[in-house]
């Protein structure tokens, strides 16, 4: 078919390879045992476990327990994070380098076909794309949707402001109003990045951001005090930046695309190279181009020894980094590829390692197997060992443009950002986007938030633990407070509880990322841990953080029907229903007419208590 | 006595200049090993969507019922999870090979030190409790057991442990599986003692999470946490959806904690320590009556990779003690609720037969499990031993394993929890009991 977007009349130019010297043999073994598992040492390689930071002995205190009188912080699981590290504020910007839009203009390729969903009856629904780990999340929706009942505000603007970051502060509610929808997207989606006078000085105590591996290498390694201490960074970075950033959502397609490549945190595998990753792979291509993305995730350190690539050689093969390639970096579990699609894809992936001693990618020609293979219909001769990473960016520029990552990308964006069981019309409009922009991602993002569907969605989506955590602190308006090395440390703590409720920011323990639906987040662990979590942040249990300025709020107030009308206002920025007021008022105790005296005014019940029960209740938890 | 260990693969590259053990052909393509597949991603057998279960914590879905205390569990399965790798062969000492002494010269547990469990095998000394248990016929060790993964990593030995399938339906644990077959679902029916649920825990089937007892509750409301849930019930109380039906579970999972305070005091003689007091905290759980099927529990520092030590020296005799110590009083604890109630333990392998340079041994395969009850049929030692004979070991120089460990769990499941069948816990292998259980 002469639009068939996998012709390779269509396929742009790869750029030239990067020819490294060969400097030694590749390594025999890179699988590096945990040998630092003693005694409850370290927090386990690929996360998810508890054990050896929780169960010998020194259990830290969590939330889903204990009601601790001061703040207990988390005492030092091994593995804490850098608070002991931080004396002052390092002078160094720690700032990751700017997103840029794809290098340089590319050829397009000329407009593929319409891409229509595929009919009902076609087996390969449900899974698509990221879902298929920890169980499927709903599939495509076949029928208009509308907006169904939600306790949320119909508001668009709100519902914009609501998605496209990680939660509504009243700056962000007015501007979108001033501004309208477009011109604040364009101003969030603006690769020029924003002062930070919030976040700039917190991220400023993170040492290891914007270095190189090696050099985080030579920063943290042989230090027993905190084994995975830049991947701490990272992480709290991760949870500063969603809290504080003033481009936010920026800061949730970077999550949204950590999930998307997915590295995991507390694995040896990426114990060095996980920040340059962060900052070379996610942060730089995340307003750009998805091929370059991929292109830059498939020839990085970190992706390479976590899908075990550096043992894949024409001397023994080894398919994970080929098969997650295709199952989850482009075209999907749905795209009908079989067992010799990713043989073919592993056989092209050979000879790409990593150098020991620089901590970058490097090709060996002599470890790459050569020979013509076929990936999804399309003949690779790869009859030349020297040429393999040419013949390799030629199999990532025709994946990515391929329609099945269209739709599979497509699919995962509607899904962070419409609802759990994304609308298939939207969805096949979005791919064509990308098909038709060389695989862009901001045209599909603002395509999104203009559509139908979106503004049919409003409080469709549950929020994930992290996202309730952040959404909750932005709502309550919390911000650092004290020396950075207070906040830096609230953060810690913040790490842990999220690790407990299984979505500390870069943790997800398989190589699919964050399940982005629903139903696995739905626990009675999970609700329990964000109602305490709402509570240390209302009574301001977390040093580094402040407390809610409830005394500001209930200023103009006189009577306790005003002043719960005024934390509901100020939190959630709409009225409480007049059964959840009177819910409210039935815990104080008093009627809605009563005069509060000034004791009362400023009380632990007024002000700590009742922010928390009105967070714990429906409006924090969708979005 | 050597015994041929399990056709099991070896994925874990051997050092320069050893031999590899040759379990497969040695001129064979790679094969794709699935249970290499299962640490590294999920995959959904297509069409299989029935049997799907999330990954993360626990889920609820419509199906279950929300009613609190539900059937009667005919047995409660304490599963313990022993983190890091057990040196097993300084806890069930194989006393009478010589072999054991050559080459442990400095960690062996001198024989006449053991409490013997028969002409082969002895306790180490720190466990009195155990070696009491055994005589009374309620606690038996199993020698030499195994998953059919030879990995050496501790991730990826306790994912295939915890997964107990290399099929699709490694989405979820084998305790969850178990939970879904058994068809329990009150609220209780299965609890993670600990602060975050384990991979074993995980699916479909809703497990609570408890790391206090005590302290079971949403923090910050002081003498005014009733009125707080009442507050909060009342919020949700118009709507209509998941998340309300989830908000309704926990507060009435607090309600069930304060129920399980109330009627329930903790023992005494526990071990000071976060074991101690979990297992404080699950008898009181198992003692109320409330359905629980399944409970797990960590504990951790088990890998000893230095200082093993011996009777009075080193990190095992420290841990043992307070293992002992423990279950001991969790046995006492229990009373006559024992009768129903089995304990098993497990790691995610054993450790290597040799003695390292720093008086502990590195990770190895094979590993005895323990199983406790009243429904056990202890006293005696069960497993086939498969030798320290340089023959006979297995990877890194470590014990072969000749029992799988599903035969072993799959036992307990089917006669005490009361499966009628294993096919969607284990899938993938065909049960062989030992006979270790008699049925409840």
């Amino acid at each position: 078919m002469s639009e068939d977007p996998l012709d390779p009349a269509l396929v742009p130019p790869a750029e030239p390879s990067t020819r490294r010297a060969r400097l030694h043999p590749a390594p025999a073994s890179r699988r590096v045992l945990l040998g630092a598992l003693a005694g409850g040492a370290v927090a386990v390689a690929g996360g998810g476990y508890a054990a050896h930071h929780g169960s010998s002995g020194t259990a830290p205190t969590g939330l889903a327990g204990p009601a601790p009188a001061t703040v207990p912080g988390r005492g030092a699981p091994a593995g804490a994070g850098p608070a002991s590290r931080v004396a002052a504020p390092s002078p160094a910007p720690a700032a990751s380098p700017s997103p840029s839009a794809s290098a340089a203009p590319r050829p397009r390729p000329r407009a593929a076909t319409p891409i229509t969903p595929p009919p009902a009856s076609v087996k390969t629904y449900p899974p698509t794309g990221q879902g298929v780990a920890g169980g499927a999340p709903p599939p495509l929706a076949h029928v208009v949707p509308t907006q169904a009942r939600t306790i949320l505000p119909l508001d668009q603007s709100a519902h914009l402001v609501r998605r496209a970051t990680w939660g509504v502060v009243p700056a962000d509610l007015a501007a979108a109003k001033s501004l309208g929808a477009d011109a604040w997207l364009t101003r969030q989606l603006s690769t020029t990045a924003p002062s930070e006078p919030v976040l700039g000085p917190v991220l400023a105590a993170f040492t290891t951001l914007g270095k190189t591996s090696a050099q985080v290498r030579a920063m943290t390694d042989g230090s027993d005090d905190d084994y995975f201490m830049a991947h701490g960074e990272l992480e709290l970075a991760a949870i500063a930046r969603a809290m504080w950033s003033n481009r936010q959502l920026y800061e949730v397609l970077v999550d949204f695309f950590h999930s998307r490549v997915h590295v995991p945190v507390y694995t040896d595998k990426s114990r060095f190279t996980l920040t340059s990753y962060d900052a070379t792979v996610v942060r730089r291509y995340a307003l750009g181009s998805y091929a370059d993305m991929v292109w830059a995730s498939v020839t990085h350190p970190a992706m390479l020894s976590y899908l075990d690539n550096t043992e894949n050689t024409r001397w023994g093969g080894n398919q994970n980094l080929g098969r997650e390639l295709l199952e989850l970096h482009t075209v999907g579990v749905d795209a009908g590829y079989t067992q010799a699609d990713v043989e073919a894809a592993a056989t092209l992936l050979t000879g790409v390692g990593v150098d020991d001693a620089t901590l970058t990618m490097r090709y060996t020609p002599s470890d790459h197997a050569t020979g013509a293979v076929t990936v999804m219909g399309v003949r690779y001769p790869n009859s030349s060992a020297a040429d393999g990473l040419t013949t390799l960016r030629t199999l990532i520029t025709n994946l990515t443009h391929n329609r099945h990552t269209a739709i599979s990308l497509a699919t995962d964006l509607a899904r962070r950002f419409v609802s759990d069981a994304p609308p298939g019309p939207l969805v096949a409009r979005l791919a064509q986007i990308y098909l038709n922009t060389g695989t862009a991602i901001t045209p599909m993002v603002r395509a999104l938030f203009g559509s139908a569907e979106f503004a049919a969605s409003v409080g469709a989506k549950y929020r994930r633990p992290l996202e309730n955590f952040v959404a909750t602190a932005r709502a309550l308006g919390v911000a650092p407070n004290g020396p950075v090395s207070d906040t830096v440390s609230s953060l810690d703590w913040m790490r842990w509880e999220m690790y407990n409720l299984g979505q500390n920011p870069l943790g997800h323990n398989a190589p699919d990322g964050h399940p982005d639906f629903a139903r696995p987040w739905l626990s009675t662990s999970g609700t329990l841990g964000r109602w305490n979590l709402a509570m240390v942040l209302s009574g301001g249990w977390a040093t580094g953080f402040t407390p809610p300025a409830v005394a500001t709020w209930l200023a103009p107030t006189k009577t306790f029907g005003e002043a719960v009308d005024a934390i509901a206002s100020a939190t959630l920025h709409q009225p409480l229903t007049a059964d959840m007021r009177s819910a409210v008022l039935g815990f104080l105790g008093k009627a809605a007419g009563t005069t509060m005296r000034s004791w009362e005014k400023t009380g632990y019940q007024l002000v700590a208590q009742v922010p928390a029960i009105i967070a714990s209740g429906p409006h924090l938890q969708v979005r | 006595m050597t015994t041929r260990p399990l056709p099991l693969r070896s994925a874990e590259p051997t050092p320069a200049g050893r031999p590899a053990p040759t379990l497969t052909c040695p001129d064979c393509a790679p094969t794709p090993d699935p249970w290499r597949a299962g640490f590294t991603r999920r995959r959904v057998l297509q069409g299989s969507a029935a049997m799907v279960a999330a990954l993360g914590l626990q889920t609820v879905t419509s199906r279950y019922s929300f009613a609190a205390g539900g059937e009667p569990a005919r047995g409660t399965l304490v599963v313990i999870q022993l983190r890091g790798g057990w040196d097993t062969l300084s806890i069930v000492v194989p006393t009478a090979d010589p072999l054991y002494y050559d080459l442990r010269p400095g960690i062996g547990i001198p024989a006449s030190q053991t409490l013997a469990l028969d002409r082969s095998f002895g306790l180490h000394p720190a466990l009195t409790r155990m070696k009491a248990l055994y005589d009374q016929g309620t606690f038996a060790p199993v020698l030499a057991a195994g998953t059919p993964d030879a990995t050496l990593s501790h991730f990826e030995a306790m994912d295939t442990v915890e997964r107990g399938t290399a099929t699709g339906m490694n989405v979820s644990g084998w305790m969850n599986r178990a939970l879904e077959a058994r068809g329990a679902t009150a609220l209780l029916s299965a609890v993670q003692i600990g602060s975050q649920i384990s991979l074993s825990l995980t699916g479909e089937a809703p497990a609570l999470v408890v790391d206090s007892l005590e302290d079971y509750g949403i923090v910050g409301y002081d003498d005014l946490q009733t009125q707080a849930m009442a507050a909060i019930r009342s919020l949700y109380a118009a709507e209509d959806n998941a998340v309300a039906d989830q908000a309704r579970r926990t507060l009435d999972s607090i309600d069930l904690a304060a129920q399980i305070r109330t009627d329930e005091p903790a023992g005494s003689g526990y071990p000071d320590g976060a074991f101690g007091q979990g297992m404080s905290d699950l008898a009181r759980i198992i003692k109320a009556d409330v359905g629980l099927t399944m409970a797990t529990i960590d504990i951790g520092g088990w890998d000893m990779h230095t200082n093993v030590g011996t009777v009075d020296w080193g990190d095992m005799q420290a841990q043992l003690s307070d293992l002992d110590a423990g279950l001991g009083a969790f046995v006492d604890d229990l009373g006559p609720a024992f009768g129903r109630v089995t304990v098993a333990l497990v790691s995610e392998f054993g450790r290597s037969i040799l003695q390292n340079g720093t008086w502990g041994c590195d990770h190895g395969h094979g590993q005895t499990m323990w199983v406790l009850g009243g429904g056990v049929v202890g006293g005696q030692v069960y497993g086939t031993w498969p030798g320290l004979a340089e023959a006979d070991r297995f990877t890194n120089d470590s014990l072969a394993a000749t029992t799988d460990y599903r035969d072993v769990l799959g036992e307990l499941l089917v006669k005490h929890v009361g499966l009628g069948s294993l096919s969607t816990v284990f899938p993938d292998h065909t049960v062989t009991p030992l006979g270790l259980a008699r049925s409840l």
